[in-house]
């Protein structure tokens, strides 16, 4: 039998069953999306480069970002959240990745931006390999939606060199 | 404005209503839906919320703010529930026609039990 | 006329039979709801393919009472993914993001350190004692999709669990007293 509660609850219900897929078509729209990002990154200055006690080198470094990352939003972006990654390989690891700065990016705005800062992270070897090493600087950028599913990408930029002795 | 009939089969209809458990009690003086009513105020609440749903999900998308698709989706889930769910007249256009009283008392009541609601009526 | 009479005769065994149909499609829901949660799991192949974020440690990102969909893959775990992990001795399991990674060449284990990205310092206060990087076997999945809003009815159920009688005891009484 119809009644009052029974006609609320089936709209209710149908509402948010509407909404979900709603959410989810957003979602998929977010996949037509052709990001064209750019980025640069220059390493300005090692501050110091040293071996730890514990036997680990450790390096600190000043940098210069600048990127463009405006044409990774669209409507259903809450925020890109961006970092920069040292990664290079050892003997004994195949692949290291330390991040070296991140920032969160709220709106496209704010998604060309220059920035000149030492690094946030410690750059940090397991092991004492990092004299002359070679390595790439790696722009992530994670897209987090205000629905649905999570796009992550990276631009690679390699050539970087750290000294060979100590300073 | 509800109008005010003085025909007996209203009376009537009223009477019975007030005996039978099965129909909801409303406090208000709207008179519940009739059949027609239902299946009209179910697939309008359908059909309603569908185009909200487009029009929001297109707005949102050419506009370009998420917040427009929901804020467009909510508004159509406000009305859709003023115009679906409270019994308005225009619902029950094709009241059921119950028996007369003394229709009634010609054809025996049978022994009392629970589920009088599923009790057939010769008149449809 | 003679439909009367039958009815009468048939209350009793009508009684029963809408009881045990009740008992019935109650059990339908429950064990259809267990079936969605294990396929969700196989799916996903991971031990909870739901989780609500509890704190602001993720803030902007997420937020208190957003749910996130994970995933598990036997694929190495990478900076920058957003992974949920267990530490061994702490009950509730920690969404934050991969910032360091060292992937071992002969044993393929990665170490792995995270932070959370509202957080000033990294998580090595969180791991256990000693403990400075968490490994595979320590995670459960990777965040891959996100909602908004949806996981504050867990944590109101969860924080304050008269809430949670009072939903139960609504639904049951719902169940009893509903004609089908």
């Amino acid at each position: 039998m119809h009644s009052f509660g029974y006609r609320a609850n089936a709209l209710l219900t149908f509402a948010v069953t509407i909404l979900a897929l709603m959410c989810a078509m957003a979602s998929v729209s977010d996949n037509f999306n052709s990001p064209s990002p750019t980025s640069k990154v220059q390493v300005l200055n090692i501050n110091w480069f040293q071996k730890q006690p514990n036997g680990n080198d450790e390096v600190s470094m000043t940098l210069n970002i600048s990127a463009d990352l405006q044409s990774l939003f669209t409507w259903n972006t809450k925020q890109v959240f961006v970092f920069l990654a040292a990664e290079y390989e050892t003997p004994k690891n195949a692949l290291n990745q330390i991040s070296l700065w991140d920032g969160i990016i709220p709106s496209k705005e704010h998604a060309k931006f220059w920035i000149h800062t030492s690094n946030k992270y410690r750059f940090i070897d397991q092991g004492s390999n990092l004299r002359g090493k070679e390595f790439n600087l790696t722009l992530h950028w994670h897209v987090m939606p205000k629905t649905g599913k999570m796009f992550a990408d990276k631009i690679v930029m390699s050539g970087y060199r750290l000294p060979q002795e100590y300073r | 404005m509800f109008q005010i009939s003085s025909l007996p089969s209203i009376r009537a209809l009223a009477m019975v209503l007030r005996k039978s458990r099965s129909l909801s009690i409303q406090r208000s003086k709207l008179k519940p839906m009739d059949w027609k009513g239902q299946k009209l105020a179910e697939e309008l609440m359908q059909i309603l919320l569908l185009v909200f749903a487009v029009v929001g999900f297109v707005t949102g998308y050419v506009t370009g703010s998420f917040q427009m698709m929901v804020l467009v989706f909510a508004g159509g889930v406000v009305l859709t529930t003023l115009v679906t769910v409270p019994n308005w007249p225009f619902f029950n256009r094709n009241p059921l026609k119950w028996l007369d009283p003394i229709e009634a008392e010609k054809h025996p009541k049978p022994q009392p039990q629970p589920l009088n609601s599923k009790k057939k009526f010769s008149k449809k | 006329m003679g439909w009367f009479g039958e009815a009468v005769d048939s209350i009793k065994s009508i009684q029963i039979r809408q009881a045990l149909s009740q008992v019935v499609s109650l059990g339908l829901i429950v064990t259809s709801a267990l079936i969605i949660w294990k396929g969700l799991m196989l799916m996903t192949g991971s031990e909870s393919p739901v989780v609500v974020v509890l704190s602001e440690s993720m803030e902007p990102g997420f937020a208190r009472g957003d749910i996130l969909f994970l995933h598990m893959s036997k694929d190495p775990i990478r900076a920058g993914e957003i992974v949920v992990y267990n530490v061994d001795g702490r009950p509730i399991p920690i969404v934050h993001r991969v910032i360091k990674v060292h992937g071992q060449r002969d044993t393929g284990e990665d170490y792995v350190l995270t932070k959370g990205d509202n957080n000033h310092e990294d998580d090595i206060e969180l791991y256990a004692p000693g403990q400075r990087w968490l490994q595979q076997h320590h995670i459960m999945g990777r965040a891959a999709g996100f909602l908004p809003y949806v996981g504050w009815v867990t944590i109101i159920m969860t924080e304050k669990p008269i809430i949670k009688y009072i939903v139960i005891g609504a639904l049951g009484l719902l169940v009893i007293t509903s004609k089908d």
